[in-house]
């Protein structure tokens, strides 16, 4: 019982930062591989506002505001002049990004791990298992900021505006959608979304280092591309399954393959249904 | 006349190269001691990535030792001088580093800090005969079957084994994290589960993979009803487990090894200096900070006084590293700045290993044998 909720909560951090890759990967089509380290990014900046006044609502927002113009301001300045270049000059930048937040974050922290508390929870009891007030709080604020994002999407005009850039930049830009302000909202919205994941991710494991990012990334990036890259109930059904997985996988002798499980999973999904669980099909037109 | 260049160009490259190939079958570079005006020990260690705290550490207290020698007029008059060449934890990086630092006049040396680049350096030093008194390379294959290799801190075997006999004598529900992607926890816990199962005692084991992944909620939930969770880990994930035994409700004891110095300060609240974990923490360990020990406490308090800083256990291993080669060459009258490293190895490592000599350091009392293992009491410490 506590296996699985800590399980549905560690997905649901997944879930959060898998929108941030397939939002981007869907409007912008691009891989955008600095997300990880905007959680990174994230986490140092409540550490930062932690110690210096305390206040973890203010901490949460100092993050959400960090991220949000440092994913503008990475978009702006390493993304923008390459629109229209090969797709693998976009993901080398990328990858390029990510190295120097990394780096920055060393030099400007160390490489040491720091230890960050937002709030101490505590814990209740169902029947016999103890679950932690941690855990049903990320459940929540994933949950809700998923309906927020949906809702979105689907009901504002900036959010539809969102979707008809995903489907056809070139008509949507016939139509009078500036496609360069909605790729800016896009990446602003998946960096503040990068945020919300470092706060849950904090909430969950209460320690900060550079290579934080890293393997959540990479982690949810496989969630993304499970789900159905594009697709964003897939993000949070390929995120969801992938932190169920990994939990009940801890709790077994399978323990150590726990990593080698959830990417196998990754492989025999695009085996079997290449294009993900909610992946659309898509003709490439000669 | 493009072609003929081109030619003449790939001769002399294939020439460069075979030239270079030659320098490198000529094996080990060339030692200059003879030049040398003070006697020069060497190390590398991981000052900058990710195991940087460590190297940092180990290179502050043996400076601090260096620093202490010179000013009361170092050996018979002559000084040390010592450096730390950055190995980022890597066995290329320690390497290079080992040959720069031969060919400027190393004469003896504290090797490596971290296991997988002491490896490197110790078979260089093998080639060489240049000894090396490692403060922190803890798996047992860096000084066994090396007459030149030395060590300050325990072997990863001896923790396990002491865990085993304490944890055994006073617990009845044992449970084990351990971290499979790292060399010193396998080999504690090889060598724990060994014991248990020699005293006859059962134990439940969990694993975790510290490069991947960092939430133990899994692990903790079923080891949560456990009286003792032995943790052969280092502080960083030792203090997230503790995090998480207080958020699940565990009240079990946590039960380390050295790897465990500095989980204070992972689990102290920074605002109110109030510890957030309320599971009884215990480790062993041959440093503690807090000793009332005279030679602790004068090591600690010059420590803090050049680098206002606590000093950890690696920082009194350097420190005892040096001092060791130290009073090694001033028990063996060392006489000669221009020594060579395989005549000063031979020298030292007699010594070392002469049943009379006790070192006394900030680590405890040490006494080495013919592998050069050290021989030390641990003490337990215990918070909570």
């Amino acid at each position: 019982m506590s296996t699985l909720i800590d399980g549905l909560s560690l997905g649901s951090v997944y879930a959060l930062i898998a929108l941030g890759y397939t939002m981007v990967y869907g409007i912008a089509k691009m891989l955008n591989f600095a997300h990880g380290d905007i959680i990174m990014v994230g986490s140092y900046a409540i550490f930062t506002t932690m110690s210096l006044c305390g206040f973890p609502l203010v901490a949460i927002l100092v993050a959400v505001v960090v991220c949000t113009l440092l994913g503008i301001a990475i978009e702006k300045v390493a993304y923008k002049p390459l629109r229209g270049a090969s797709p693998l000059a976009v993901l080398i930048t990328a990858i390029g990004v990510s190295y120097l937040l990394q780096g920055i974050a060393q030099l400007i922290y160390g490489s040491t791990s720091k230890p960050v508390t937002i709030i101490n929870m505590g814990n209740f009891q169902i029947g016999n298992s103890t679950v932690r007030v941690s855990s049903i709080v990320t459940l929540v604020v994933g949950a809700i900021l998923m309906v927020i994002l949906t809702l979105f999407i689907n009901m504002t005009k900036t959010g539809r505006a969102m979707i008809a850039v995903s489907e056809d930049r070139g008509a949507a830009e016939l139509m009078g959608i500036n496609v360069n302000k909605i790729i800016s909202i896009t990446f602003a919205i998946g960096s503040a979304l990068a945020a919300a994941a470092s706060v849950c991710y904090l909430f969950q494991i209460p320690s900060t280092m550079p290579t934080l990012g890293a393997m959540p990334g990479i982690k949810a990036f496989t969630a993304a591309v499970i789900g159905g890259i594009g697709s964003i109930p897939g993000a949070v059904i390929g995120g969801v399954l992938l932190g169920v997985i990994e939990n009940v996988c801890k709790s077994t002798p399978l323990s150590p393959f726990t990593t080698a499980i959830e990417f196998g999973l990754l492989i025999v999904i695009l085996l079997v249904k290449p294009t993900g669980i909610l992946g659309k099909k898509r003709r490439e037109k000669v | 006349m493009k072609k003929t260049l081109a030619r003449i160009f790939s001769v002399a490259l294939v020439l460069v190269m075979a030239v270079a190939t030659l320098a490198s079958c000529g094996g080990s570079a060339k030692n200059y001691a003879e030049n040398n005006t003070e006697y020069f020990i060497g190390a590398t260690g991981p000052l900058t990535g990710d195991a940087s705290s460590y190297g940092i550490s180990v290179n502050n207290g043996a400076k601090l030792a260096i620093k202490e020698i010179n000013a009361k007029g170092g050996l018979n008059g002559k000084f040390f001088k010592y450096e730390m060449k950055d190995d980022q934890a890597t066995a290329s990086l320690t390497a290079s580093g080992y040959d720069a630092l031969y060919e400027a006049g190393m004469q003896i040396s504290i090797g490596a800090v971290t296991s997988g680049a002491c490896e490197s350096f110790a078979s260089k030093a093998e080639e060489n005969n240049l000894l090396f008194m490692t403060p922190s390379a803890s798996t047992a294959s860096v000084i066994s079957d090396r007459s030149n290799g030395f060590r300050i801190c325990f072997g990863d075997p001896d923790q396990g084994v002491l865990a085993a006999r304490n944890i055994a004598a006073k617990y009845t529900k044992v449970g084990v994290i351990y971290d499979t992607s790292s060399d010193y926890s396998k080999g504690v816990y090889d060598a724990f589960a060994a014991e248990m199962n020699k005293l006859g005692k059962s134990f439940t084991a969990k694993t975790f993979d510290a490069e991947n992944n960092k939430d133990f909620s899994a692990q903790v939930e079923a080891l949560k009803d456990c009286d003792v969770i032995f943790l052969p880990i280092y502080y960083t994930e030792a203090g997230l487990i503790a995090k998480m035994a207080v958020s699940k409700g565990c009240n079990a004891v946590l039960f380390g090894c050295d790897g465990f110095d500095g989980i204070k300060d992972q689990i102290t609240n920074k605002e109110t200096g109030e510890l957030e974990v309320s599971n009884k923490i215990m480790y062993i360990t041959p440093f503690d900070a807090n000793s009332t020990d005279p030679t602790v406490k004068s090591f600690v308090d010059a420590y803090k006084a050049e680098y206002n800083l606590l000093p950890d256990q690696f920082a009194a291993d350097g420190y005892d590293a040096v001092y060791a080669i130290y009073n090694a060459m001033k028990a063996a009258n060392v006489d000669n700045v221009t020594i060579s490293p395989s005549e000063l190895c031979d020298i030292v490592r007699a010594k070392l290993t002469e049943s009379t000599f006790v070192f006394k350091g900030a680590t405890g009392e040490v006494t080495w044998n013919e592998k050069g293992e050290p021989t030390k009491v641990p003490q337990i410490v215990e918070f909570n």
